[in-house]
């Protein structure tokens, strides 16, 4: 670009951005414009509150007034964005004449106390967003922002930016006399016959040196933008003034700014001696803006044969990058904090657009089966399980009561299940889905009940292994245990102010196995999201806003079925309240669920990649949860009216009940949390009832799945499906009433049943009539070996006669031909019974 | 040949038609003219048999002795990609057009100066990576060495386990971000040979997974048409059969003579990652060998490293799981990642040898190194410490592990042969 063209274009930048911040006024909903001058008052308050930095939405520019302004919003933005470090000085000097043109003296008064150098403009909220990878040197001096996580921050150093110079041989003072990356003399003393060159002093406390602060902040990839097997990348960002301190390692952070070049010395040595170079290159000063515009003011000064340089990214703009952050409706400050954001590009979007509204085959929309399919896609089966696991990744909107009190929008999931069900590989797949939730304080963890040793095992001839420590080794997910994303919450005043919503999700397996003291914090971890911890009289409180997602074994290591729910695990009920969903996973015999079990592993081993490969992939889903996030569902009336009804049924039907605690208000906020988050994964603004039904469903499966296998025999039996369980019973009652009403497991029940209905076509098949008589002393002939006392021929007696009643009267598979020859109900032993016909004898689990 | 022993001239001239840029303000030439494929039409790289005819690094004892720019090849491990390097395109010196693509320093003696436009069109990136020989090569799969076995290589360093030195290489264009770590790559390039450490200026790269010293081909050009015809003849249906069982008795020699243990050692050593499942890795397992007697452990390495190109055998005990560094590293203060003992060259037969093991405490390292290996050993990742989490590199290594008997470090594919190995006296 040619010198003139270059001038005009910055003037021109100049004046339209002024024009801009004198006339912006915000558009309010109804299409009108608020009567306040946004950024005259922004202004107003950045002096007020001593600082120097302007913030600016790009947003906003794009809603600029054509009415009023003279030039083209479109053309500006596109300047600003594609030559940000041509412009930049240009964009900034605006901010002081705009200051200078504020009728207020004592504005002017505090203003001209300042360093008129030293107002910047910071853009944010741009539409797209780079990743580290991409930045190339086509993006140079581009504006651009970019998303990652700090490793490294330098200590903030002064930076000179222009000095004032004594000549130390006629102590003539030479002022004005700007610095270029490094330290700049007077090439020449300017007093007549002094000729000094070299001798000279700064002197830095002159009014007319100044000063600015600089730091440098070596950023890295964020762990999920990292393409498979590769290295996360880094880059070094400089920022300045208002920007410094505004991270520190570990943060993970969003910057605006502008990719520079700038010379790079430690390429140019041996690997060897890289360590300590960039050591020293983290020191050194380095100066940006000798990159700025033309590039490469610097290369003259080099003035070396070697030509190489590195990227580095110039900073203007900091924030906390809100990648998995549900910011509650607490609404921050515009101009410090931006609001959501959610950085896709056009094409992703349509794509995952094309995917909430993907249909089955009966033209329901069916994202949440499609993305619950795409949860831990090893796993073949459980998809109400993977459809909990979603909600949880996904969430419920955070809410806080008038008081301020916090109210949970994390899902919590506890999944109870016989070992070799797949729990750990749901935890193992979430903590590596969530690299965030997984690894923040494992260093912690790493220091303290580490206790793993080589030790000789008596019982195996004195050989020697590898004894894990507690938690640490046995499962590699167990060192993710205690992996709260917790921060220090100092004072504890501002913390809601200055801290992102950590929205970890914390994998805890073999949760029974925890100290009683942990359970207890734990309570509080999860309905508060603190932990409070009371040390060396110090009170603190440890945010804990994530969820919990636990693997619970039960209590006799296999699930029975026989047994309610709050007695198979050792969970109090206040715990097991808190958990918004609890999935039984059983290690059933089930020849359809094994088949297809084996199918999907041995499927895995052929290489037949689209049996395997989920629909939908592994980044895709974590970028649709990111996306699913932003959404915040209103509770539709309709949805409001179904989810009442849906809690009054919750409460009426003692067969939902579970545990110990029964139904209580927590359900039913957990089914809001869950409907919100089912709104969610539609990309719906609305809760709608389809989508409270859709919860309602899933927490009456989760709470359901385990009395499907067990199976009530006796005398209520007869009457229309009451199968619910008698959780309140007393033991007393419960033992009387044992005589008459017999539990059997679902599988024990097929299994006899089978044996029943074989030996009925066998002898149909050899031409013989079969009463009910009959069958049962067949079966107790059949099973006489297997028992050893009286009362146990008796009680199981009792049992077959209650399974082939079921079966002649529930599940209608054996028929009554004949009916009982005295006709007296009481006596059915003389009913002649036959197979259904429409009943395979191999498939009587289908009834 | 000039393409060999000058190949920037070669470059330089080849840039020759587009000093008309010199001239019209504002234009530049294009990024890529042709060069590479002058050199591999040229060089008639087409047919992979030809890059025999170019010198290699790791076939030249000393690197002092290889003339700087000049091109060469060299076959390395990609041990830790660095940050991407900027520099400026096009020069104009005298005249006449030059590059600073394949270039450390300008040209000796010219007064070359960035073009006047130096907008940024003119910049451009090169990747950067830090390359070292394959780690754990056999005797006989490294070329011809100096007296001393090793080479000379001036300031460069050498990573653990390696044989020759380290180089780092400068990748262009397409090429440029094309590389992983832990790949096995053999750079065709200009290489530079000044005050720091070596460098070598990537003109052709090709991709050598599971490299062979006998079959140096990428699998592309390696096709099974080639394969049947050259092999074909040589070996019949009987010639391979008392090949393997050629194979069989070397292994069985040090496994006591068991013959079973000695086809599962060989099964390891041809068994391969067919396909993926999610974060699993399909086909490859690790073999558990227990009841050693004292000493046949070494044995067995040496049988093995005759049969395989590159085998480790790394000792597993409190001490050694403490103070060595297994899993490479990442140091953010030089911003680079420090090797371990576990970073490999894919194809790398790994014997982990417990027989030595006593008891003793485990530290945090210890234990990292644990995990290390159980990632290695079992699901095929190489874990890269980066401080607060890890990064997997997919990483495929048959392991081998010696125990005393199952233990924490495999995972769930093992072959336990308990008591199957009777060691013969004498």
């Amino acid at each position: 670009m040619d010198p003139h063209t270059r001038s005009h274009l910055v003037q021109r930048v100049q004046k339209y951005f002024l024009e801009f911040l004198q006339t912006f006024k915000r558009p309010t909903e109804d299409g009108g414009r608020e009567d306040d001058l946004y950024y005259v008052s922004q202004a107003k308050a950045m002096v007020r509150e001593n600082k120097k930095t302007l913030y600016v939405k790009m947003g906003h520019l794009e809603q600029a007034d054509r009415d009023v302004v003279s030039f083209e919003p479109e053309d500006l933005i596109a300047v600003i964005h594609s030559k940000y470090m041509v412009v930049r000085d240009a964009v900034n000097a605006a901010l002081p004449q705009l200051l200078s043109n504020l009728e207020d003296p004592d504005l002017q008064a505090e203003v001209e106390k300042m360093d008129e150098l030293k107002f910047t403009v910071a853009f944010y909220d741009l539409a797209t967003y780079s990743g580290i990878r991409d930045l190339r040197t086509e993006k140079l001096g581009r504006l651009v922002t970019i998303c990652g996580t700090v490793t490294r921050t330098t200590d903030i150093k002064p930076e000179l930016l222009v000095a004032t110079w004594k000549c130390n041989e006629c102590r003539r003072e030479i002022s004005g006399v700007s610095q270029e990356f490094k330290v700049t003399t007077p090439p020449k003393c300017p007093t007549k016959n002094c000729g000094n060159t070299t001798n000279w002093s700064l002197l830095a406390e002159s009014r007319s040196t100044r000063w600015g602060d600089w730091q440098r902040v070596r950023l890295q990839e964020n762990e999920h933008e990292v393409p498979a097997g590769s290295m996360p990348q880094t880059m070094d960002v400089i920022v300045r003034d208002d920007c410094t301190e505004k991270c520190k390692a570990g943060d993970k952070i969003q910057i605006t700014g502008s990719l520079i070049v700038v010379p790079d010395v430690p390429t140019l040595m041996s690997p060897g001696e890289l360590k300590a170079t960039v050591r020293r290159s983290l020191n050194t000063r380095s100066d940006p803006s000798y990159a700025a515009g033309e590039g490469i003011r610097g290369l003259k000064s080099v003035g070396n044969r070697d030509l190489t340089y590195k990227l580095a990214f110039f900073g203007t703009y900091i924030d906390e990058d809100s990648d998995w952050a549900s910011r509650g409706s607490e609404e921050k400050s515009e101009n410090i904090r931006s609001e959501e954001k959610m950085y896709l590009s056009q094409v992703d979007k349509e794509r995952f657009e094309q995917i909430s509204e993907h249909v089955n085959v009966s033209g329901k929309r069916d994202c949440l089966d499609l993305l619950a399919r795409a949860v831990a896609p090893s796993i073949s089966g459980y998809l109400e399980v993977k459809k909990g696991i979603l909600l949880m990744l996904v969430g419920g909107v955070k809410k806080s009561t008038m008081e301020g009190i916090q109210l949970r929008g994390d899902v919590n999931v506890c999944l109870l299940g016989d070992p070799a069900t797949g729990k750990s590989e749901m935890l193992r797949w979430v903590s590596k889905f969530l690299p965030r939730a997984v690894f923040t304080s494992g260093k912690s963890s790493t220091a303290a009940g580490l206790t793993a040793s080589v030790v000789k095992d008596n019982d195996l001839d004195n050989e020697r292994l590898i004894e894990p420590g507690a938690l640490m080794l046995a499962e590699p997910q167990m060192q993710r245990c205690w992996c709260f994303d917790t921060r220090y919450d100092g004072g504890g005043v501002e913390s809601e102010d200055t801290m992102p919503d950590d929205n970890g999700v914390c994998c805890i397996d073999e949760f029974e196995l925890m100290d009683i003291k942990d359970m207890v914090a734990i309570h509080e971890a999860m309905e508060q999201q603190t932990i409070t911890l009371s040390k060396a009289g110090i009170q603190a409180t440890l945010n804990a806003r994530c969820s919990i997602l636990a693997s619970v074994l039960p209590k006799n290591t296999y699930y029975q079925a026989t047994l309610p729910l709050h007695k198979n695990c050792e969970l109090s009920p206040p715990i097991m309240s808190r958990f918004d969903l609890f999935f039984v996973m059983q290690d059933i015999r089930d020849e359809t669920q094994d088949l297809t079990v084996a199918k999907h592993i041995v499927a895995s081993h052929r290489r037949k990649d689209d049996e395997v490969a989920p629909p939908v992939s592994h980044l895709d889903l974590q970028r649709y949860i990111r996306l699913a996030r932003t959404f915040k569902p209103k509770i539709s009336p309709e949805g409001s009216a179904l989810l009442v009804k849906c809690y009054k049924k919750l409460r009426e039907d003692r067969s939902y009940t579970r545990g110990g605690a029964g139904v209580t208000v927590r359900q039913l906020e957990s089914l809001i949390r869950l409907s919100e988050a089912i709104a969610r994964v539609y990309l719906s603004e609305w809760v709608r009832p389809e989508h409270v039904k859709e919860a309602f469903e899933l927490q009456i499966s989760s709470l359901r799945q385990s009395e499907r296998e067990s199976i009530d025999l006796g005398a209520e039996d007869l009457a229309p499906t009451k199968r619910g369980r008698e959780d309140e019973e007393e033991p007393r009652e419960a033992e009387r009433k044992a005589v008459k009403r017999v539990r059997i497991t679902h599988p024990e029940y097929m299994r006899m049943g089978q044996m029943l209905l074989r030996h009925l076509v066998d002898q149909a098949a050899a031409g013989q009539v079969v009463t009910e008589g009959d069958l049962i002393t067949w079966y107790m002939e059949q099973v006489e070996p297997e028992l050893v006392t009286e009362e146990q021929l008796f009680q199981r007696q009792h049992l077959v006669q209650l399974v082939v009643s079921r079966m002649i009267d529930k599940d209608r598979v054996i028929l009554v031909t004949e009916p009982a020859k005295e006709g007296d109900p009481l006596q059915p032993e003389g009913r002649v019974l036959e197979k259904h016909p429409n009943v395979p004898v191999d498939s009587l689990d289908r009834i | 040949m000039r393409e060999i022993s000058r190949p920037l001239e070669v470059i330089d001239e080849l840039l020759e038609p587009f000093s008309a840029c010199l001239s019209v303000p504002g234009a530049l030439p294009p990024r890529e003219w042709r060069e590479k494929a002058h050199f591999l039409r040229t060089l008639k790289l087409e047919d992979e048999d030809n890059f025999q005819d170019i010198p290699c690094l790791n076939e030249t004892d000393t690197w002092l002795d290889v003339p700087s720019q000049s091109l060469v090849r060299y076959r390395c491990m990609v041990q830790d990609v660095l940050e991407p390097e900027v520099y400026p395109l096009f020069l104009q010196s005298t005249g006449a057009l030059v590059t600073m693509k394949y270039r450390e320093a300008l040209p000796t003696g010219s007064h070359a100066k960035p073009l006047s436009t130096l907008e940024t069109g003119n910049w451009a990136t090169r990747g950067i990576y830090l390359c070292v020989p394959l780690p754990g090569e056999s005797s006989w799969a490294i070329p011809r060495r100096g007296p001393n076995g090793a080479s000379e290589c001036g300031p460069g360093t050498s990573a653990p386990n390696t044989v020759g030195c380290s180089c780092l290489v400068k990748l262009y264009d397409v090429d440029e971000e094309s590389l992983k770590v832990c790949e096995t790559v053999e750079v065709l390039g200009v290489f530079h040979m000044g005050a720091g450490a070596p460098r070598l200026h990537g003109l052709h790269v090709r991709k050598l997974p599971f490299f062979h010293p006998m079959l140096p081909y990428s699998p592309r050009w390696l096709s099974e048409g080639r394969l049947l015809c050259t092999f074909q003849r040589r070996f019949s249906g009987f010639a391979v059969r008392s090949l393997r069982d050629l194979a069989i008795q070397i292994l069985q020699e040090p496994l006591g003579g068991d013959q079973l243990a000695a086809e599962y050692v060989l099964a390891l050593l041809v068994a391969r990652v067919y396909g993926n499942d999610g974060s699993r890795a399909l086909g490859r397992w690790s073999l558990n060998l227990s009841h050693w007697q004292e000493g046949s452990v070494d044995l067995l390495v040496r049988a093995l490293a005759k049969l395989h190109p590159r085998v480790l055998h790394l000792p597993v005990t409190p001490e050694t799981l403490k103070q060595r560094r297994w899993t490479p590293q990442k140091d953010f203060d030089a911003n680079r990642l420090r090797s371990g003992l576990l970073q490999l060259a894919p194809g790398t037969l790994l014997v982990f040898d417990e027989t030595q093991m006593d008891t003793g405490p485990l530290d945090a390292a210890g234990l990292r190194a644990v995990q290390g290996i159980r990632g290695l050993a079992s699901e095929q990742m190489l874990l890269v410490d980066f401080f607060n989490y890890e990064v997997q590199v997919p990483l495929e290594t048959p392991a081998k592990l010696m125990p005393s008997r199952p233990t924490s470090l495999a995972g769930k594919l093992f072959v336990h042969l308990p008591r199957r190995v009777h060691l013969q006296s004498g």
